[in-house]
């Protein structure tokens, strides 16, 4: 049908052969979920330049890419190795944060400013537990609950059997639990 | 935090932390991605023009190549005149002759750098958990030391360290440090599925530091010495990989069947190449 979008799979048939318009289409229709990703993994400070430099790596590897095989998390792999690099050069952690409750899109009707105070601290500490965790578990919960992405495509994601997924996500469930109870018990924040 | 948020948060069973960690995704502050699709367009279209300016001048690029080449078995034959070398090792050096080495004085009491060690477990789990080929030394070569093996599965297709603490048969160097489990860490061999980039690796390295060329056992590799902290690698995919160094000493590095191999020792060049050598 003239004029139609192009699906994924033509646009990536013909960015192979170097149709660059073609990719450009890609990079728009792949640059939320590849910033979400870089931005939780990486953390803030250099997550636009770990993005644009993952495009341009994928473009390169696309001879490499399996016809038919999902892009999503072969892009991912691309753009979180590229993020997490970035961020073990520079030293730092991710350091992710909570928006305040106000400056989130309203769906419901606003909380009490009481309310708002709890679940926003509630958040934050949760966030910052996950933070906690090991590196391969933090990946592993970072994938299925914050990039909302399934067992399978984790898997690829982070090139890993599916079994090791569920067995990384139970393990960091069972830590978390570990440092929330350990916070409750001690009266402090959760370590 | 509170004390009513501390125990609502210990209270939540599995479900119900499932349920928190997915409503926590919407509300992480993550800011507004730039608009790429233009500047990746324009960085992709530069590349291929550089790629068919270069294509023009292959065949110039390539007398350049045999040129080099051919310098370079000069240099070999050189070493090997002068009697530089172990057997079975052809050594080429290129660049500067002196390494200098770690310091006989650096303190006893430093720890070896456990970042990205990844988590202890045993060879065999190590083995069947990476998709490339895991090479150990023969026990003479390291006076019948066991290594403490650690898995990193956060790096593509996994990487594996191999500590070898100090025993009576492989004493520790001035510079060993202190490993996980207190004991002075005489040699650490890393080992990934990648490669080395030539291009990276002095872009990293201090100005204290030297890289020279060698060849272990027909295999392109760099002797870096002087205390360096960081090495970039290549990984599975081609990505560069920001390696952090154990602070065991001066660094080995080279690709054996597609294993990326990185030996750090305070052992000086000759005995690093002769473990080099003893990997099975």
């Amino acid at each position: 049908v003239e004029g139609r979008p192009l699906d994924e799979r033509e646009l990536i048939a013909r960015a192979r052969r170097g149709d660059i318009a073609a990719y450009e289409d890609l990079v728009r229709a792949f640059q939320d979920v590849a910033h979400r990703a870089a931005w939780l993994v990486g953390g803030a400070d250099d997550s636009d330049d770990a993005v644009q430099e993952a495009f341009i790596k994928a473009y390169n590897a696309l001879p490499r890419f399996r016809e038919g095989s999902p892009f999503r998390p072969w892009l991912l792999r691309i753009v979180t190795n590229e993020a997490r690099n970035r961020r073990r050069a520079a030293g730092r952690r991710a350091n992710l944060t909570v928006r305040a409750i106000e400056d989130r899109p309203a769906n419901d009707a606003a909380p009490s400013p009481e309310v708002a105070v709890l679940v926003h601290e509630r958040r934050q500490a949760l966030l910052d537990a996950v933070g906690r965790l090991r590196e391969e578990d933090r990946l592993v919960a970072t994938c299925r609950y914050f990039l909302d992405l399934s067992e399978a495509e984790t898997a690829m994601t982070l090139d890993i059997p599916t079994g090791t997924v569920k067995s990384r996500l139970s393990r960091g469930l069972a830590q978390l639990r570990v440092q929330l109870a350990d916070a409750a018990v001690n009266g402090d924040d959760v370590r | 935090m509170s004390a009513e948020s501390r125990r609502t948060l210990a209270a939540l069973d599995d479900d119900a932390l499932e349920a928190a960690l997915r409503d926590l995704s919407s509300a992480i502050a993550v800011g507004q991605p730039a608009a790429l699709a233009a500047t990746v367009g324009a960085r992709l279209r530069e590349q291929d023009r550089g790629r068919q300016w270069r294509s023009t001048r292959r065949p110039v690029l390539r007398w350049a190549l045999v040129a080099a080449l051919l310098a370079l078995l000069a240099i070999a034959a050189m070493a090997a005149a002068t009697g530089f070398g172990l057997p079975g090792l052809r050594i080429l050096f290129v660049g500067p002759t002196a390494s200098p080495s770690l310091s006989p004085s650096a303190s006893p009491a430093r720890t070896m750098a456990t970042d990205d060690l990844g988590t202890r477990t045993t060879l065999e789990a190590a083995r069947a958990a990476v998709h490339f080929k895991l090479f150990v030394p023969d026990a003479a070569a390291v006076g019948g030391a066991t290594a403490a093996v650690y898995l990193d599965s956060t790096v593509l297709q996994g990487q594996v360290a191999l500590v070898f603490p100090a025993t009576a048969g492989f004493p520790a160097t001035p510079t060993s440090p202190i490993g996980p489990d207190g004991t002075a860490v005489v040699l650490a061999i890393t080992e990934s599925n990648g490669t080395f980039g030539t291009a990276y690796l002095e872009k990293v390295l201090g100005p204290g530091t030297t890289v020279t060329p060698v060849v272990v056992d027909g295999a392109n590799g760099f002797w870096i010495a002087g205390q360096p902290h960081q090495l970039v690698v290549l990984d599975a995919l081609g990505q560069p990989l920001f390696q952090t160094l154990r602070g065991v000493g001066d660094v080995l590095v080279f690709v054996r069947g597609g294993t990326l191999i990185r030996i750090e020792s305070g052992l000086g060049l000759q005995r690093t190449l002769a473990i080099a050598h003893a990997l099975r």
